[in-house]
């Protein structure tokens, strides 16, 4: 499944600088949030996975957005990812 | 402040005008009686479940459809576009629904009187969402200078301050360990390779540029200072090289992190004075407050702590810039949603831990080595799962006492630009605006006296039917009164007329319109007549009956509003210990007249309500908030309000 993440307030860190990423994700069970988290941690993350993610969520303090709407909307972990969807993960430590 | 418990707002999702139009999608999750009042509504898979559930199933749950990617729900404000984000406990809005909220909390920086006319504001950007976020709204509601202040719009001037620490902190002395390491580590020297990449990386004016102009900001006073020009003699690379030694003489992180900060606050300070700004505004939210609540009661700052949690802080004095907190009720996640929603472009942050290497970056994120960053974690952790956290510490804080300098400008200075006209001598002897700290009941006027005459109202019709025709009266004015506060709260705007020293004149904020306008004529001619033996009487300043000296309270002061303020206050401080019920009449006897009376018992009885509700109050103070309304029931028959004026007619 082909989807786009974004990063922003400092994740970029983790990921290797890179802002935005297009990726095709391979969902080994059902297309969810959480399945994409563990894919990520396991395919993007370059280093301090214990920073983006922490036992199976997002660490407190990172806002995911799903198509620009709040995943809390969505289900949170069991929101459920289409083709071409957008995720966008906001980290608000240092708000400023 | 939002001030939400756990136990508030059950029905919030439950809206009647909802099921009739939006029968399929768009209902957000119901209350947990459907049947009350829907007996045509179809019950839902989601029916029976607490709102905790249906919030974790989400759409499902609302709409019945097993597979429907987003929650297609209705913002609960509006209802007629999609929700967006969901901000509180559980509250589901849209964008614009989000942008009104955050930009009316900071409008109420005017209304309050933290900003006024003719400011000049530096707003202090950090390029971070919440300093962004506050920027946006300030653009929002200002109109330059000179220009007249139309609807909502206040005149004031933006000046942009950006603090530029990137040249301080390099990869051992952001993150790493605790003293050891960071004391042997060196800071680095100006021409370290590390620091000029890092430089080429990140072009801050540009960013900065580009992140204001988004905001909406499209001046030219924008002023990116460095942090060691907090030093003001001295070549550049000298000023860095002593920043940096100051630093490493903190050899812990939390104090370096503390350091680096009050430097900040001085330089912000001093670029106000050098530019002539007479406020500060910061981006702090209530995530941040809470944060640093929990964060300085471990330092063992609680002393202080109540000072940096209000919307005004001017402890620097009335010649020195004013700090304003304007999104101190607005959490960090909704200044990050509005951001993303208005397109609003955040800056890579420029403070200390962010800059240089990124391993030290990631390190002192990960490490929480200091005291900061461990409340941070924590209030996030929290957060996560109880999302009242927030608000529930700010409540808890905000019952510490502020401190004098927190105080907001008294409402009757903000419109009181009339000159004083000077009565013989007697003015001299009246002290004017005795400054006193108010209670939280007695600050916002307007509503106040809007709630009491709505309160008199209610009471009149209730408890005396019989003399229908004073209560009609009454209930009139009241009601006149209830649809019309924004013209109550205007009219604390308006000039007053011939006032003598500096009172308004025009006070009966109780009285309608036409009332009001007839009793300033007959009493608002002069405030006082001087007798041929030397003696005064003066015109009461609420209600102008020409009462001599002699009536008022036996200080012999005539009955000004500075009196009724100074009464307030001696409320709050008889209520630091158990209220005695003769002391608290005894005040409200120093009335000159009914009317001035009735004005003093509904701050006090506010006040005790309020008390009431945190459940502190002693059974004498219910027994005198029972009093109270019993006098005030006595107290409406006689139509205080008209018969003051025509008894002096």
């Amino acid at each position: 499944m082909k989807l786009t993440v974004e990063f922003s307030g400092g994740l970029e860190l983790l990921f290797g600088g890179k802002k935005n990423i297009a990726l095709d994700v391979i969902f080994k069970n059902k297309a969810v949030m959480s399945e994409l988290l563990v894919w990520m941690r396991d395919n993007l993350v370059t280093e301090r996975p214990d920073l983006f993610m922490k036992s199976e969520t997002v660490r407190p303090g990172i806002l995911v957005l799903i198509n620009e709407a709040d995943w809390e909307l969505c289900g949170t972990l069991d929101a459920e990812l289409k083709e071409g969807d957008n995720v966008v993960f906001i980290s608000t430590l240092h708000g400023g | 402040m939002s001030g939400c418990s756990l136990h508030e707002e059950d029905d919030i999702f439950y809206n009647p005008s909802l099921t009739g139009n939006h029968s399929g999608v768009g209902e957000q999750a119901q209350s947990q009686n459907p049947g009350q009042g829907h007996a045509d509504r179809i019950m839902r898979p989601g029916d029976g479940l607490s709102r905790d559930e249906k919030r974790i199933l989400g759409s499902w749950a609302a709409t019945g459809h097993s597979t429907q990617k987003s929650g297609e729900q209705f913002c609960v404000k509006c209802k007629l576009c999609l929700a967006k984000v969901i901000v509180r406990q559980d509250e589901a809005i849209c964008p614009s629904c989000l942008q009104e909220s955050i930009i009316q909390k900071v409008r109420s920086v005017k209304a309050k009187g933290a900003l006024q006319a003719q400011d000049r504001v530096l707003v202090a950007v950090s390029g971070g969402p919440s300093s962004l976020a506050v920027l946006h709204a300030l653009m929002q509601m200002q109109v330059p200078c000179g220009q007249r202040a139309s609807k909502g719009k206040l005149p004031f001037d933006v000046v942009i301050a950006h603090v530029d620490e990137t040249e301080v902190y390099s990869s051992s002395v952001a993150g790493g360990g605790g003293g050891d390491e960071v004391a042997e580590g060196s800071l680095s020297s100006t021409s370290s390779p590390a620091e000029v990449d890092f430089r080429k990386q990140c072009d801050v004016d540009a960013d900065l540029k580009a992140a204001v102009s988004s905001a909406g900001f499209s001046g030219d006073e924008v002023h990116v200072v460095e942090l060691s020009t907090i030093y003001d003699k001295g070549s550049e690379s000298e000023r860095r090289d002593r920043l940096k030694t100051l630093l490493q003489a903190a050899t812990d992180l939390t104090g370096r992190e503390d350091l680096v900060g009050l430097l900040r606050q001085m330089l912000l300070l001093r670029l106000a004075e050098k530019v002539s700004c007479n406020k500060v505004v910061t981006g702090d939210t209530s995530t941040s407050m809470a944060i640093r609540v929990i964060a300085e009661t471990a330092k063992g700052r609680g002393y202080a702590l109540a000072g940096s949690l209000q919307m005004l802080d001017a402890r620097h004095g009335s010649h020195a810039a004013a700090h304003v907190m304007p999104m101190r009720e607005v959490t960090r996640k909704e200044a990050v949603f509005l951001c993303r929603f208005q397109g609003i472009r955040t800056m890579r942050p420029t403070s200390s831990v962010m800059a240089g290497d990124d391993h030290a970056l990631l390190d002192s994120i990960a490490s929480m080595h200091s005291v900061n960053a461990l409340a941070e974690s924590f209030i996030g952790g929290l957060q996560a799962n109880v999302p009242s956290t927030i608000s529930v510490v700010m409540r808890t804080a905000l019952n510490l006492q502020p401190f004098p300098w927190n105080q907001l400008p008294d409402p009757y200075e903000l419109k009181g630009k009339v000159p004083p006209r000077v009565l013989n001598d007697v003015t001299k002897r009246t002290p004017v605006h005795q400054k006193v700290r108010l209670s939280s009941a007695g600050n916002n006027k307007a509503s106040d006296e809007v709630s009491t005459a709505r309160e008199l109202s209610e009471n009149s019709s209730l408890q005396h039917p019989a003399s229908s025709g004073a209560s009609q009266d009454v209930a009139a004015i009241g009601i006149s009164l209830a649809t019309d506060t924004e013209a109550a709260a205007d009219s604390q705007q308006s000039p007053p007329e011939s006032s003598v020293n500096g009172l308004p004149t025009d006070d009966h904020r109780h009285v309608s319109k036409g009332l009001r306008n007839r009793a300033v004529q007959k009493g608002g001619a002069s405030y006082g007549v001087v007798e041929g033996d030397g003696s005064m009487s003066c015109f009461c300043a609420l209600c102008s009956c020409p009462k001599g000296l002699g009536d008022h309270d036996s200080s012999g002061q005539p009955f000004s509003i500075s009196r009724v303020h100074t009464n307030i206050a001696e409320v709050d401080e008889l209520a630091a210990e158990p209220v005695d019920r003769v002391d608290l009449m005894s005040l409200v006897s120093k009335a000159c007249c009914r009317s001035c009376r009735s004005q003093i018992i509904g701050p006090i009885q506010r006040y005790l309500m309020q008390r009431l509700r945190c459940s502190l109050a002693s059974k004498a103070e219910v027994y005198i908030v029972q009093q109270l309304n019993t006098k005030l029931a006595e107290v409406i028959p006689e139509l205080v309000l008209k018969k003051c004026i025509l008894e002096y007619s």
